[in-house]
């Protein structure tokens, strides 16, 4: 009976409609334009109005103006224009090199270090205009344009034949490729980025990409992937001679894998604003999206992960008064930015589909992996860095210590254990979203 | 003046019909299409009835933005019928798909609920014969809604982009 309504009153606005002239495009989306022409962006709130990006933010976040209006459309282009681009890059959401360079103080290693050193971000399936993308990049923000900036290979290490983009947007990797290059370049300009792209998005595939970024010589690998924790260890995250670097994910408190695997340094992810109080110039915070009043995913539920895992045991180097309560492997050893809110600008152009592929507000450990892995490769430690390690050099000397913000808010995964809540709770220390802190120029690296 | 009042029918018309649709998201015969979006990407809600009346909203986890309206379509009957079909095979012989690995902050889930069943995550590689029909009839379905996903990233210029007015 409900069916036959619907398809009555179905037909009848079809029908309506070809009466009318034809079909209205603010009616019956069709394209980009036609929804922009009922109303804009899906994000848009109604014409003329201002909407807040992060009104009353608690202490220690950042304070800010910055508000959308509803409507305001910057052309394709502006943000590369000398004269419009200032108003844009440098800011909170729009961080460039120089901002991530200064705020994990590594400006003058930046300038002279990293030549002749690899670092591979793992993918899946292709992504055609990666060079051109890049090298956009390094032209909005000063780089200097280098032929051996880049080299791309398939999972098998070979230049050719490399695997086709996955279009479908279920599948699509391209934007991930795109923020893992530019990260990897935006601390290291002088390393070279080996974009291993797998053949597609199962375990397998990646991890013959993982071998493949360890044979074609690059001493750092990360990795902005995971899934659900299935062993205890993994042989193609535990090379010798190679440091894996790994995504904490960003569903706030749950640990995921290869993140916690005791051979990979796991990354989780901050909120990152520049601090003229302080000495060091920029203040970090937990990336804790899942707060319901934080706007950082659309409203919806987004953080760092963190977590005790469920299959890893405790490596003897994390047997610490500091993270007793877990006695499996604690996964984050490790942070860096990653709140999109306080994000990065990327060059992609199959992400804007015709439109400006310079695009802000990118963020996610999808960010922090592969940034931290470009600090390894500037640290030109040869591959030779651990978890281990970086547990062992722990402190202010070499980390900037995060101790505010958590990040078990909302649905995802319930509250935080209590008998250890250091696991969810950011703390003078060792936390669990944020481990050890964010890199402090490279001595912990 | 014609053209006011022709435009005054259809939208009448078009929201009785989201409303009709909206109505029947949850009753039996109806299926909801739901893709998580990720921390760059927003995600999207198609509620499908087997008339091919359809809505699109965006959303992410399923739960769409305070104040958005769903917009309708129509998905054809051909499409529609194929749908409701594969799903009734899903159903009932299941449709199992390959274990996947994410990207960490643009990968996404979809899911199709029916009635009291729901499928896989059907973003991940089809492993089944009816899992992959799924997955061909929601992107045909996608397609139907005008979805553009590259208006779904938060940071596309050429859709509203913030004013940095200080910090």
């Amino acid at each position: 009976m409900k069916s036959t309504l619907l398809r009555a009153l179905a037909m009848l606005s079809i029908a309506s409609l070809a009466a009318c002239g034809g079909g209205s495009a603010s009616l019956v989306p069709s394209s980009g334009a036609s929804q922009a022409s009922a109303g804009g962006s899906p994000f848009d709130a109604p014409a003329g109005t201002l909407r807040r990006v992060c009104a009353n933010v608690p202490r220690g976040r950042y304070h800010c103006d910055m508000a959308i209006v509803a409507g305001a459309r910057i052309p394709a282009g502006a943000i590369e224009h000398p004269q419009t681009a200032a108003a844009y890059l440098h800011r909170p959401g729009f961080y460039g090199p120089a901002d991530l360079q200064q705020a994990y103080d590594v400006v003058a290693q930046a300038a002279r270090r990293g030549a002749g050193v690899k670092i591979a971000v793992v993918d899946a399936y292709g992504y055609t205009q990666a060079a051109s993308d890049l090298a956009r990049y390094r032209k909005l923000f000063g780089l200097p344009a280098c032929a051996s900036c880049l080299r791309i290979i398939n999972e098998h290490g070979q230049s050719s034949p490399l695997p086709p983009p996955n279009t479908n947007p279920n599948y699509d990797w391209r934007g991930e490729e795109a923020l893992d290059v530019d990260m990897v370049t935006a601390v290291c300009p002088k390393c070279t980025v080996v974009l291993v792209q797998a053949q597609s998005d199962n375990d397998d595939d990646l991890e013959s990409a993982v071998r493949a970024a360890a044979n074609a010589g690059a001493v750092a690998i990360s990795n902005s992937y995971s899934n659900d924790e299935e062993g205890a260890s993994n042989s193609d995250y535990a090379i010798a001679g190679r440091t894996i670097v790994a995504s904490a994910g960003d569903d706030g408190w749950g640990a995921q894998q290869p993140c916690s695997y005791a051979s990979v340094i796991c990354v989780g992810g901050t909120h990152l604003v520049p601090d003229a109080r302080v000495k060091r110039g920029w203040d970090e915070v937990v990336w804790d999206g899942l707060n319901p009043k934080s706007n950082d995913c659309y409203g919806g539920p987004c953080a760092t992960g963190s977590g005790c895992s469920a299959v890893v045991p405790k490596p003897s180097w994390q047997q610490l008064s500091s993270t007793a309560g877990c006695t499996m492997r604690n996964e984050v050893d490790v942070s860096a930015d990653a709140d999109p809110v306080t994000g990065v600008v990327v060059v992609c152009t199959p992400c804007a589909d015709g439109g400006s592929p310079v695009m802000g507000y990118n963020g996610g450990t999808s960010e922090s992996s592969p940034i931290v892995a470009g600090l390894i490769g500037l640290a030109e430690n040869g591959g030779r860095f651990s978890p281990a390690q970086l547990w062992a050099k722990r402190g202010a000397a070499n980390f900037n210590d995060v101790v505010s913000g958590r990040n078990d808010y909302g649905p995802v995964d319930g509250s935080c254990p209590q008998a250890y809540t250091y696991i969810c709770v950011a703390r003078v220390g060792y936390d669990g979203p944020t481990g050890w802190g964010t890199p402090h120029g490279l001595g912990g690296l | 003046m014609a053209s006011a009042v022709c435009r005054t029918v259809v939208l009448g018309l078009t929201f009785a019909l989201a409303a009709a649709a909206a109505a029947g998201a949850d009753a039996a015969g109806s299926a909801t299409i739901v893709n998580s979006g990720s921390t760059n990407f927003a995600g999207w809600k198609i509620a499908v009835t087997p008339a091919g009346a359809a809505t699109l909203v965006i959303a992410r986890r399923g739960v769409p933005e305070a104040g958005a309206t769903p917009k309708p379509f129509a998905v054809s009957a051909a499409v529609a019928a194929q749908f409701f079909k594969d799903l009734a095979a899903a159903k009932a012989q299941g449709a199992s798909v390959e274990p996947c690995m994410k990207s960490a902050s643009f990968g996404s889930t979809t899911h199709v609920t029916w009635g009291s069943w729901s499928s896989p995550d059907l973003s991940c590689p089809p492993a089944s014969d009816t899992a992959t029909a799924l997955s061909a009839d929601i992107d045909a379905i996608r397609k139907a809604s005008g979805l553009d996903t590259s208006q779904l990233h938060r940071g596309a210029l050429t859709a509203a982009t913030p004013a940095p007015s200080s910090t």
